[in-house]
């Protein structure tokens, strides 16, 4: 490549440190590159970006308080302020597995490690042109989302014994994929297959089987893709996507507890599993993943108000009937972060809502009734102010401070709106059941699942009455959950096959069945109950 | 995960940068220096190489300790992409070119220019490495790598014409390799290293190796990699 490519080159430098930018620089200067600019801050970045067309951006991953090199690519990105042969390079110096692949999902053009020599970072540099030039077409096309485009200006590539043939096979394995081609992208994966197992293939190969075999055959690709590549990232994504699809939403969780463990520092990650912990019913994820989102959020481009709403009403679920020391400190950051997204975003009257209902949640959490009542009168002042504000997931709120302030038949009538309405998303009719099954706060949940456990093992060896014992233990702190209380039915259906039959045990199994009628037919556990009921019916109650 | 391992964690992780940013100054001068280094008197050349030598190493072997220490506490991610090798070797041996020169050593890379391979730059970058900074300090006045494609995997070979390796670490290593071994010294453990990172790279059921002989093209050692 001649000199004349690089020397034409606009390119920006951003770092935290005078000294590495003007180490840099000079790297650059040596090499005839004359047109530089340099940034210290993200901000910078943004400034430059938006009144500049760069060819190449040099961008370390650390830019002070402000935003990092990830967020700051995201954002270019996202806004258009790249041409669609940009270059941007990040630069880092980090080592913490985190923040690796925090970086590589945003997807830069190249990722540099410091250490690196003057001479590497000009090889590297004239690569990226020279490789540039060549893929400039593919690149253009992929910028504009046209698929066709991509393909001709692959194949024309290939044809020319490009050596970037592997590259363009996969770009066109893709976008056969955009555009239905699904036999057509299966051949190419085959064939690029031809003498190794490749990641990004199979993934692709498991989303074709989704649209022409099966999700259940998709799903066993993709088992064997996390097995063989436990880092692939994209595969635990798409296994969590279509496990839910497919009505498996705690083992979806789990999948999606993996991807989030091996790359923790994507906020829209974080906040899929917020939303998939609440359907499972799972506050202590919830809680947790809604601390990563408001915390990755910061700088974000992304930040919204939904970030804060949703810590802040996981906080107050989290505290119901809890007025301990522990419980009055999360009410307060509740309420900080309500009015921390009242500051920081712009006034809107689903958002006002919302935070009304969640005050009121709080409230009556705290045992603050007066209080609770008269911010659930302004929210239904809202709803009468506005048409149409109330959607089934306001409904949902709505019925969870009604519940709250107990006026539970006003909030059954809410629930009842969302379980049946059958327009309605599967992933709010679960987290309704979720907070039917359970209107208790995280504490007595957690306590609920331990005895439930030592109730399951004590099942498993056969010790019935020992079972019974602690799923009763349990049930007081969870009175109306669906799984437990069956388990207590079945345990003592059991016990009752050995011994005798006694009254006792008979009510037991009438009672615990008597709390749960609220599951439905839309509920996750609605066969099993409806076969445990079934049998209870036919046995021991005498027909009315 | 306990409090304690995180804390350590991240203890690892911002020390291992801090060290990693001193040392890369450190190698940034020496090669700024390196036009310099040519004018000094024989005996401050030589030493001016041996402290080039030395912050190489330490900078190896810091990059071997954390990575052994990611493999066996966070799951080390292996990121298998598709390398053109000739671009791959040429800055690998840009990257501590400076203890060539000044040793006045010919490096010569024969490796077709479009061959490609499979691998984890970042830690397969770490024993070609090895490789060179140890070859750049036993050998006379040369070293070639070659690369090729062989048995459906990529083999590169790094030769010199230094005295070869001595027997008894040719013997330790082979046997510490079939894992029958005896100590080695701090030495012997590098090499292990390259094979521990070697053999993390495998397809379908095979696995790749180190080996260490004197069959050098140029009578000296040979290193050799295999990745399949």
């Amino acid at each position: 490549m001649g000199p004349q490519t690089l020397r034409a080159l606009q390119v920006l430098i951003a770092d935290d440190f005078e000294n590495s930018r003007q180490s840099i620089r000079k790297i650059l200067l040596s090499v005839g590159i004359e047109n530089i600019h340099v940034t210290a801050t993200g901000k910078g970045v943004l400034d430059e970006c938006k009144s500049k067309k760069f060819d190449l951006i040099l961008c370390d991953y650390n830019l002070g308080h402000g935003k990092n090199g990830q967020q700051v690519l995201e954002e270019v990105r996202d806004l258009g302020y790249l041409k669609s042969t940009a270059l941007f390079v990040i630069i880092s110096a980090e080592t913490s597995r985190d923040v690796v692949m925090g970086i590589m999902e945003a997807g830069p053009d190249e990722y540099l490690t410091k250490p690196f020599t003057q001479s590497v970072l000009v090889k590297r540099i004239e690569r990226l042109v020279q490789q540039n030039g060549e893929l400039c077409e593919v690149k253009k096309a992929l910028a504009k989302n046209n698929h066709h485009g991509v393909l001709t200006a692959c194949n024309q590539l290939i044809k020319e014994g490009s050596r970037y043939a592997a590259w363009c096979r996969r770009k066109m394995a893709e976008a056969f994929f955009e555009i239905n081609q699904f036999d057509k992208t299966k051949s190419l994966c085959q064939l690029v297959q031809s003498k190794r197992d490749l990641d990004w293939a199979m993934v692709l190969e498991a989303r074709v089987m989704k649209e022409t075999v099966s999700i259940s055959e998709a799903i066993i690709h993709l088992n064997k893709v996390v097995a063989q590549f436990p880092n692939c990232i994209k595969a635990f994504d798409y296994l969590a996507e279509y496990l839910e699809e497919k009505g498996d939403s705690e083992q979806a969780q789990d999948f999606l507890e993996s991807a989030v463990e091996l790359s923790p520092r994507v906020m829209s990650r974080q906040q899929s599993l917020v939303n998939l912990s609440l359907s499972n019913g799972d506050l202590d994820i919830a809680l947790k993943s809604s601390q990563q989102a408001l915390k990755l959020s910061t700088n974000s481009y992304y930040a919204s108000a939904d970030q804060y709403f949703q810590a802040a009403q996981v906080l107050s679920e989290s505290i119901i009937g809890d007025s301990s020391p522990e419980g009055r400190r999360k009410a307060q950051d509740a309420f900080s972060l309500l009015n921390q997204a009242a500051k920081k975003f712009p006034e809107d009257p689903t958002n006002n809502l919302n935070k009304t209902l969640i005050e009121s949640q709080i409230y009556s959490s705290q045992g603050k009734r007066d209080q609770a009542n008269l911010a659930l009168k302004e929210a239904r002042k809202m709803i009468e102010d506005h048409a149409g504000i109330l959607t089934p997931e306001i409904a949902l709120e709505m019925g969870k401070v009604l519940y709250a302030t107990d006026q539970h038949e006003a909030a059954n009538a809410m629930f009842d709106q969302i379980l049946k309405n059958n327009s309605v998303d599967k992933r709010l009719i679960d987290k309704t059941y979720a907070f039917l099954d359970e209107p208790v706060g995280l504490a007595a949940r957690l306590r609920a699942k331990q005895d439930n456990l030592v109730g399951l093992s004590f099942y498993e060896n056969k010790r019935y009455e020992d079972a019974i014992e602690a799923f009763k233990k349990a049930q007081k702190s969870s009175p109306i959950h669906p799984g437990l209380n069956m388990n207590l039915v079945q345990t003592a259906l059991k016990l009752m096959e050995t011994t005798e039959k006694t009254q006792v045990l008979i009510d037991l199994c009438l009672d615990s069945l008597n709390r749960i009628k609220h599951i439905s037919e839309r509920h996750k556990q609605f066969k099993r109950y409806r076969s445990l009921k079934g049998y209870v019916t036919r046995h021991f109650q005498e027909s009315p | 995960m306990n409090t304690k391992e995180i804390k350590f964690q991240n203890v690892m992780a911002s020390t291992v940068k801090d060290m990693n940013t001193s040392l890369a100054m450190l190698l940034q001068s020496f090669e700024a220096n390196g036009a310099l280094a040519q004018r000094m008197s024989d005996e401050h050349k030589q030493s001016f190489s041996k402290m080039h030598y030395e912050v190489a190493r330490l900078q190896n072997n810091l990059f071997h300790l954390h990575t052994l220490y990611r493999i066996e506490y966070e799951r080390l991610p292996l990121v298998h992409d598709e390398h053109f090798v000739n671009e791959f070797l040429e800055e690998q041996v840009l990257s501590v070119n400076g203890l060539f020169v000044l040793a006045d050593v010919s490096v010569t890379i024969e490796c077709s220019q479009d061959l490609c391979a499979y691998f984890d730059s970042e830690l397969v970058s770490s024993i070609i490495i090895t490789a060179l900074v140890n070859a750049s300090r036993y050998t006379q006045d040369a070293v070639i790598i070659r690369a090729s494609s062989f048995e459906d995997g990529l083999l590169i070979q790094v030769d010199d014409n230094s005295r070869g390796f001595p027997e008894g670490l040719l013997t330790r290593f082979n046997e510490a390799v079939q894992d029958e071994s005896e100590e080695l010294n701090e030495q012997g453990l590098g090499w292990l290293y390259c094979n521990e990172i070697a053999k993390s790279h495998h397809n379908r059921g095979r696995i790749g190796y180190v080996s260490l002989s004197n069959d050098s093209v140029l009578t000296g050692s040979r290193f050799e990699v295999w990745l399949p």
